[in-house]
């Protein structure tokens, strides 16, 4: 007898024959209508009318029976809440029923039914069964209580439900502390009342390290992601929870062994690195990781993705087991493309022969991703292992002679970056690519190519030729591709200017006048100025000798490698991302990974949270990332599809780095002043030392005046002045209070209207009073941002209402914007150059401020103080430039460029965003801070 | 917390489907219905983000198996969650296709019922899972596909000694079965290698495991007794010799470990259905054997464009073994459209799948000791002359039952406690299967 036989029947009247199937004596014949009945369900069509036939069901001894009704009720519970409490008596009955699965389903089945008039039914039976005598009823009205938080919070409080469920987390069976624990952390996402109830230290870590052995898999897996939230109090007691970890190591459930290496990843930082423990623990990662790549295809992809984090952090682990991530024929590709990433990064010497002959095969298959990801893979071996360079470059060489055009395109593109990597070594080989020229029809290829000959164009006897070639389509060609030209041409000029002056002309009249993309024709008209000025100057800025390109540019930031090996097994992990890039509201706290703590009389500090250990960026990995110049120097080709985003700015600064100094990068800007000041982190912080070498005044923002805000004549007696400040991170309105009336004040109280950035009181208006005649008071009121939002016009409008023992007064008043700037509105440099280029041009607003007199340090300073930060600085013939982020309180990024001329009282203002309502506002401030 | 669970065909039809949270206004498996429809047979990624809804999915046989949530998960875990949920199915249903979900709906609503509550899992083994489902299991014919995971293939090929439907029969059986006291061991080997032209090989390794299927009666213990010479040994320097040495064990939980380091056996008392009680790999060609050797010899036919391609397979396993489904593929150079083709004997064919642009050589049985020839000559349509690299490299595929590449054998096999009276039934099996067993031409 099969199911199915029950969704065939489509008879009229069907419902009508149910009907007295299900009232029929016969317990066999119920059972059946009951079964068919749900297979109606199942398949869409509404047998609702027969709810109160089934639920007369429900009164039977015969589980299989009872439990087909309650999967009725279950899914009408669901869409039809108010039917489903029609059988609610039978629920509470059945909750005192003799076997334990009754009980338990019905429990559950009440839990599904959302609405409010369930909870007076659903109390009693709840609290009874969360004391039940067996393990299976407690855990399913442990999951009850979190569905009933859900429908009333307050109520389950009230009640004393979570005493029940604290009560339960020491219970015999290890499955009801499972959904104990579960339910609790779900009501403390909701509820901070019951934030108390699970707190993190050293006593209940050890609790969940000795629950790690009785409970079940899956508790595994929750109790070791709560041990990793954990920062044990020093070296010891890392070790200590290190070694009850391990063990898990060699589980079979992926889930616990990803837990564990979280676990053991993240202590591993506390650990003295040299010691015995942690080249043991070394050892002891890499066969579960290896086991993993045995699991299912969609476990090895989750995993990948979290070894290729392990990796960058430490390479030490898997550098042994290269062959396991060598691709097999019969993987799907998301496993194979993951493969691939990790086999470069732990590419070495040693394997480098093993590794190129293994992706030579590759680039020979079927897959285009895929063959694609393998020619790029093979360019970067060449930049990463030196020695080997000669023969990757050969086997691309080979790859070009297949003629199959996307593989021409991919291996053109990584040579490119070849040359970059090891100039004047390969141009025996421009040859063989410029036959390949026609074939190319992806910019990014194209522009690769004339980047190509536009270096090398002394060399290439034709090189005007093949330009020229290019030049006819120009108006056809993407974005890059032109740019690419548009140098490429002026490289070939300044380079043999004796019969290249036509092109050149050529192509500065295309890009200057024939286009309107602003990049370029900027790009054109400085190369323009830049020759009919200065030739020599133009020499020097456009042939200048370009910096080597890192070897691992698309190795994650330190700093967000740091926070994702805290997420491993996570989403975080899978998207290489931190949580809250994709997840709003949640996590608020950014986790980072301990540090070992120095020498022993600073166990002390190192027992602080672990959140102020956040490290300034090291810009080892990622070298100073402005292209501003790069962008001159043409080095700016868009990144691979495959490659990461880091990768559009990998030259490292012209000048010499300074041996531990912090941002490379910052020479160009800074002026070399880091080397003097030893490297400041970055460069708001940079010219804040400054600062305090010249002296200036730190961290003081700009308060404006109080202005009368009421008059006393409009207040009947009552006159307020005020401002805002932001003072150590908090947004401040400040008050005064004056009685011009002939009697005492009392009762004052402060509302705001709905605004544009949620502005609200933070706490009640604390003024002293009564307030005698002729007598002021003064208030510092704190505000927060949580409350409703209403664009407003202006957009700094805010109404307030007054209240005092006299009357209601309103008023309105504007909000400077700068209190609005949050203090981590410093945007890394390199977001900043994307963001900047990825707001559309329409979006720019220039704004000139008049009479201002001070130098781009103290311009810098004096913004900084109120968190308008400097991220970047450089001078440009004469002129200051100073690269400016902010952040509102709503999460609006503005951008800005600050030019300074010396010579001129006036500054220039340029403005990006992506809401432009702001500027106005924006300006306002700059004009306010620099003028005070 | 898991929000929903559902399981949709390869057509993009929601087979059945289980709400734990009402998270959502809209329907979230409308979404990967279309990401099926759009998929076009091409593998949907584990994970993908749609609308904040994080979708998770694993494909067996034509199902697949879909959870989704709004709020952030460990995809891992949820991943295993859904590889445990098949496996329970697997333990219920005996098969899980399309065909029986439908045949067995009320079944699964049961276990989806008692597996999540509210999102949180609740009972995830068969064993704990049994006393809570009420409902009788439809066991549908078991349809025999190529490709998909090898431990269901298993029975299949082994019908001497096991007849085919005997193990895709569910742990829960009717009453009228009720007294089935079975064991079944297998010792399922997965082969990975590239061997180069030259015949030398650049990389072997083998995935295996012995898994237990456990119908017994009562829950006894069970010894399971392997190779008196078997080594584990994570270091690089193997030496030559005869016994077998694994790179790495893991164990089922119910494994008691020290009589493994101490005697080599495997000593359990297993829950009932399937479980996999020892994984282990073994690499490098000095502790594994070679099931087959193939020398392919690449050529110009003479006076044409077209190309002579000739393979030759030989078996070394002993001849008294048979390894079946064996195919040879190769890739089709793209202006070849039509081959030819001669064979040492017959029960071979080969032939061209245009829609992979592969070339296919099978052979239906192939005992051990014995070797096939096959000259194939591709009829090139194009201008120019065929690169040997458009065919490289050629794939096997086989299965060979009673035979094992690292050795590993089971030498014993005993069922403690009474069984009064009791018949009881073993069956131990041993199964090599290529996985990814690659030879390069040039």
């Amino acid at each position: 007898m099969t199911d199915s036989k029950y969704f065939t029947t489509t008879k009229k009247g069907e419902i009508f024959e149910l009907k007295a199937e299900l009232n029929s004596d016969k317990k066999e014949k119920k059972k059946e209508a009951v079964k068919k009945v749900i297979a109606s369900m199942t398949v869409g069509k509404d047998v609702s009318a027969l709810f109160p036939d089934v639920v007369n069901c429900m009164q039977t001894d015969n589980l299989e029976l009872k439990k087909l009704v309650y999967l009725y009720l279950m899914n009408y519970a669901k869409s039809q809440p108010d039917m489903a409490i029609m059988a609610v008596n039978t629920f509470v009955k059945d909750c005192e029923d003799s076997n334990p699965l009754i009980r338990a389903l019905a429990v559950r089945t009440m839990g599904c039914i959302r609405v409010d008039k369930i909870t007076e039914y659903l109390c009693e039976p709840l609290r009874k069964c969360l004391k039940d005598e067996d393990p299976y009823v407690r855990k399913t009205a442990a999951v009850c209580v979190a569905k009933l938080h859900d429908i009333n919070a307050q109520l389950v409080e009230d009640q004393g439900f979570l005493d029940l469920l604290k009560d339960l987390l020491s219970d015999s069976n290890p499955m009801v502390v499972a959904n104990a624990v579960a339910a609790i952390s779900e009501i403390m996402d909701t509820s901070p009342n019951a934030a108390q109830v699970l707190e993190m230290n050293s006593g209940t870590i050890n609790k969940l390290l000795t629950a790690l052995n009785e409970c079940t898999e899956w508790g595994q897996v929750f109790i070791l992601d709560s041990i990793s939230n954990y920062t044990p109090k020093d070296e010891r007691e890392a070790q200590s929870v290190c070694e009850r970890v391990t063990p898990r190591l060699a589980h079979a459930n992926a889930a616990v062994v990803l837990s564990a290496v979280k676990v053991v990843m993240k202590l591993m930082e506390m650990l003295d690195t040299s010691g015995d423990y942690v080249t043991s623990l070394v050892k002891k990662l890499a066969p579960p990781l290896v086991t993993l790549l045995s699991a299912e295809p969609e476990i090895q992809y989750v995993a990948l993705r979290n070894i290729n984090l392990i990796v960058q952090k430490r390479s030490d682990i898997l550098k042994n087991e290269m062959k396991v991530f060598f691709v097999k024929y019969n993987d799907p590709i998301y496993v194979k493309l993951e493969k691939l990433d990790i086999m470069i990064r732990l590419t070495s010497q040693s394997n480098i022969a093993q590794v190129l002959a293994e992706l030579k095969e590759y680039a020979t298959e079927v897959d285009v991703d895929f063959v694609r990801k393998s020619v790029r893979a093979i360019g970067r071996c060449a930049i990463k292992v030196e020695p080997a360079a000669e023969r990757c470059v050969s086997t691309l060489l080979d790859l070009i002679q297949t003629k199959v055009n996307y593989v021409v395109q991919e291996a053109i593109v990584v040579i490119k970056d070849i040359f970059r990597k090891y100039p004047n070594k390969y141009e025996s080989i421009i040859a063989t690519l410029c036959e390949n020229l026609d074939t190319l029809d992806e910019p990014e290829a194209r522009a690769s190519m004339i980047w190509i000959i536009g270096e090398y164009a002394e060399r290439i006897d034709n090189a005007d030729e093949l330009l020229e070639s290019f030049l006819e389509g120009f108006q056809d060609e993407n974005t890059q591709v032109q740019l690419q030209l548009l140098t490429a041409i002026v490289k070939l000029f300044l380079k043999r200017p004796t019969d290249t002056q036509e092109l050149v002309q050529q192509v500065l009249s295309l890009s200057t006048q024939d286009s309107d993309n602003p990049d370029l024709r900027d790009r054109g008209y400085i190369y323009w100025r830049l020759l009919s000025t200065d030739p020599a100057a133009a020499k020097e800025v456009v042939l200048a000798e370009k910096p080597l390109i890192s070897e691992e540019t698309d190795l994650i930031e330190p700093t967000l490698l740091d926070e994702l090996i805290c997420h491993i097994s996570s989403l975080a992990s899978v998207y290489h991302k931190p949580p809250n890039a994709f997840v709003e509201g949640r996590g608020g706290q950014r986790r980072v990974l301990p540090v070992k703590s120095q020498g022993e009389g600073t166990t002390e500090e190192t027992t602080a949270p672990v959140e102020t250990t956040q490290q300034p960026p090291q810009p080892t990995v990622i070298p100073g990332a402005d292209s501003l110049i790069g962008d001159l120097l043409d080095i700016d080709l868009g990144p691979g599809p495959s490659m990461m985003q880091q990768q559009m700015y990998p030259q490292q600064p012209a000048a010499p780095v300074p041996a531990g100094g912090a941002g490379g990068g910052m020479d160009i800007f800074g002026e070399g002043f880091d080397n003097l000041l030893g490297g400041g982190p970055s460069g708001g912080d940079m010219l804040g030392g400054l600062g305090d070498i010249f002296g200036m005044p730190q961290s003081q923002s700009y308060v404006p005046p109080q202005e009368v805000w009421l008059s006393a004549p409009k207040g009947k007696g009552l006159e307020i002045t005020g401002t805002f400040a932001r003072k150590n991170n908090q947004i401040n309105m400040e008050l005064t209070f004056t009685n011009k009336a002939m009697q005492p004040m009392t009762g004052f109280a402060i509302q705001f209207n709905k605004n544009s950035f949620g502005l609200m009181p933070a706490q009640v208006l604390n003024i002293r009073t009564p307030l005698p005649p002729n007598q002021s008071a003064s208030a510092s009121l704190p505000l927060n941002t949580q409350g409703p939002v209403q664009k407003m016009e202006p957009l700094t409008l805010l109404q307030v209402a007054i209240k005092n023992s006299i009357d209601v007064f309103y008023l309105s008043t504007q909000v400077p914007l700068h209190v609005l700037f949050t203090e981590d509105g410093e945007m890394d440099k390199k977001v900043f150059l994307a963001t900047w280029k990825d707001i559309p041009a329409q979006n720019e607003v220039q704004y000139t401020i008049q009479n201002d007199q001070h130098n781009a340090d103290t311009v810098s300073q004096k913004l900084r103080n109120n968190n308008i930060f400097t991220i970047a600085k450089r001078n440009v013939e004469g002129q200051d430039m100073l690269y400016q982020s902010l952040k509102l309180t709503n999460g609006i990024w503005v951008l800005a460029e600050l030019k300074i001329q010396p010579s001129t009282p006036s500054f220039v203002l340029s403005l990006k965003a992506r809401a432009v309502d702001v500027y106005e506002a924006i300006k306002q401030v700059y004009e306010n801070i620099l003028h005070n | 917390m898991i929000s929903k669970l559902f399981i949709v065909s390869k057509a993009g039809e929601i087979l059945i489907e289980k709400d734990y949270r009402n998270d959502f206004s809209a329907p979230p498996e409308v979404c990967f219905q279309e990401k099926v429809k759009s998929s076009r047979g091409f593998s949907i990624q584990p994970h993908f983000n749609d609308n904040g809804i994080s979708f998770f999915n694993i494909q067996r046989n034509d199902i697949y198996l879909v959870a989704c949530s709004a709020s952030p998960l460990l995809p891992v875990m949820v991943i295993e969650l859904l590889t445990r949920f098949y496996h329970i199915c697997k333990d219920f249903c005996g098969v899980v296709s399309e065909l029986s979900v439908k045949e067995n709906i009320l079944l699964l609503y049961e276990l989806l019922d008692e597996f999540m509550n509210e999102g949180y899992v609740q009972l995830a083994s068969t064993e704990k899972l049994r006393p809570y489902i009420q409902s009788t299991p439809v066991v549908v014919q078991k349809e025999r596909s190529p490709a998909t995971e090898i431990s269901s293939r298993v029975f299949g090929i082994e019908t001497k000694t096991v007849s085919g439907s005997a193990s895709s029969k569910p742990v829960v059986q009717s009453p009228s079965e009720q007294n089935r006291n079975e064991l079944y061991v297998d010792v399922i080997e997965r082969m990975s290698a590239v061997i180069a032209a030259d015949g030398t090989v650049s990389q072997m390794e083998v995935n295996g495991s012995v898994n237990i299927k456990n119908f017994l009666v009562g829950s006894p213990q069970i010894k399971i007794v392997l190779n008196e010479d078997l080594v584990v040994s994570e270091s690089k320097e193997k030496g030559y010799g005869s016994n077998v040495q694994l790179d790495r064990c893991t164990f089922h939980s119910c494994v008691k470990q020290e009589d493994f380091t101490t005697a080599k056996t495997l000593t359990f008392v297993p829950p009932v259905g399937e479980i996999s009680v020892l994984s282990y790999s073994v690499s490098g060609e000095m502790c594994l054997n070679q099931p087959f050797t193939l020398r392919s010899f690449v050529g110009d036919a003479d006076g044409s464009r077209d190309v002579r391609v000739t393979l030759r397979l030989k078996s070394n396993f002993p001849s008294n073994i048979v390894a079946v489904n064996v195919k040879v593929r190769f890739s089709l150079p793209k202006s070849v459209s039509s081959i030819s083709s001669k064979f040492s004997s017959d029960e071979q064919t080969a032939v061209v799948n245009k829609a992979d642009k592969q070339v296919v050589w099978s052979l239906k049985r192939l005992p051990g000791k014995t070797e096939c020839i096959a000259e194939l000559r591709l009829i090139n349509q194009g201008s120019g002359k065929l690169s040997q690299q458009e065919i490289d490299p050629v794939v096997l595929e086989f299965e060979i039952s009673g035979y094992t590449s690292s050795g590993l054998r089971i030498h014993g096999l005993k069922v403690q406690g009474t069984d009064k009276g009791q018949q009881r039934k073993q069956f131990v099996r041993l199964i090599t299967a290529s996985d990814s067993y690659v030879f390069r031409t040039f």
